[in-house]
């Protein structure tokens, strides 16, 4: 009798029983929650990400859009109380020359 | 042949990669090649069906919760087989002796053109091996692979080994009533 041969054909590589791999998918579910809208659960990762990066940017965009008009805002109000400095200034010189 | 040894590697590179990316369809993939290797290394350690399930079951579990850190199908293949084995060796330690299932060594394991009784003492004097024994002996028979192999998946010294293989072998020649 070989012995090793024996062993070789006793410990053969055998296939678990029917349904082995359903069951551990299964408790892979249970342990990590079911794949969601049945894409790859990186795929939806990576798009939640996405989302959430146009949705900064959108912010940002807008923000600096906000800050943008604020700006504008200011400048166009110091341009008018210079002008209107200006001519309250004309105004009193002029009202100074009248009354001299 | 080399064509379809290729296309069977850029398979199962393709399926560890969508796996790592989160495709449940790949990792499937992945048990069904593996699924045999796994559950046989367990069930030959144990000599037991609903144990070597157990361990199988859990060793996918685990294997799903570190695919990113697997960086090649022959690095997956060598991952599940040391997984496994660790998992047997500190299953026998938390749970104790296991119970081997003698209506389990019957006729169905003898394969065919060899005798079912001899199979069936063979199976009961592996399972009377030391659990280290058993271990190497399930590596070096079911899986085909070398001392040197073997020990880096068991953490020993190739040649402790070979004197561990050897030592099992003279036991089951012994108790068959061979000459070693």
């Amino acid at each position: 009798m070989n012995i090793e041969l024996e062993l070789k054909d006793l410990l053969r590589r055998r296939e678990p029983p029917p349904g082995f791999a359903e069951q551990v998918m299964a408790r892979v579910l249970v342990d990590n929650g079911p794949p969601l809208s049945g894409q790859p659960r990186a795929a939806v990762i990576h798009r939640g990400w996405r989302a959430l990066a146009a949705a900064a940017l959108m912010a940002i965009t807008l923000g600096g859009w906000g800050v943008h008009v604020t700006l504008r805002a200011r400048d166009e109000l110091r341009l008018a109380m210079r002008i209107t400095a200006e001519k309250v200034g004309r105004a009193q010189q002029q009202v100074r020359a009248v009354s001299r | 042949m080399m064509s379809a040894m290729v296309d069977r590697a850029s398979f199962s590179d393709d399926a560890l990669h969508r796996a790592q990316l989160g495709d449940d369809d790949a990792f499937a993939q992945i048990i069904e090649e593996h699924r045999a290797m796994v559950y046989s290394i367990a069930y030959n350690f144990f000599g037991n069906r609903d144990r070597g399930e157990e361990i199988a079951q859990d060793v996918f579990l685990q294997l799903y919760r570190n695919l990113r850190s697997l960086q090649s199908p022959s690095h997956l293949l060598f991952w599940l087989r040391q997984v496994t084995s660790r998992k047997c060796i500190d299953e026998l330690r938390r749970k104790g002796p296991r119970a081997v299932d003698l209506n389990e060594i019957d006729i169905a394991i003898a394969p065919s053109g060899s005798d079912p009784f001899l199979a069936r003492r063979l199976r009961r004097l592996i399972d009377a091996l030391p659990d280290m024994q058993r271990l190497v002996l399930t590596l070096r028979y079911q899986e085909d692979l070398g001392p040197a192999d073997i020990g880096e998946i068991v953490g020993m010294p190739a040649n402790t080994v070979k004197s561990t293989l050897h030592r099992a072998l003279v036991a089951l020649r012994k108790n068959l009533g061979e000459t070693p």
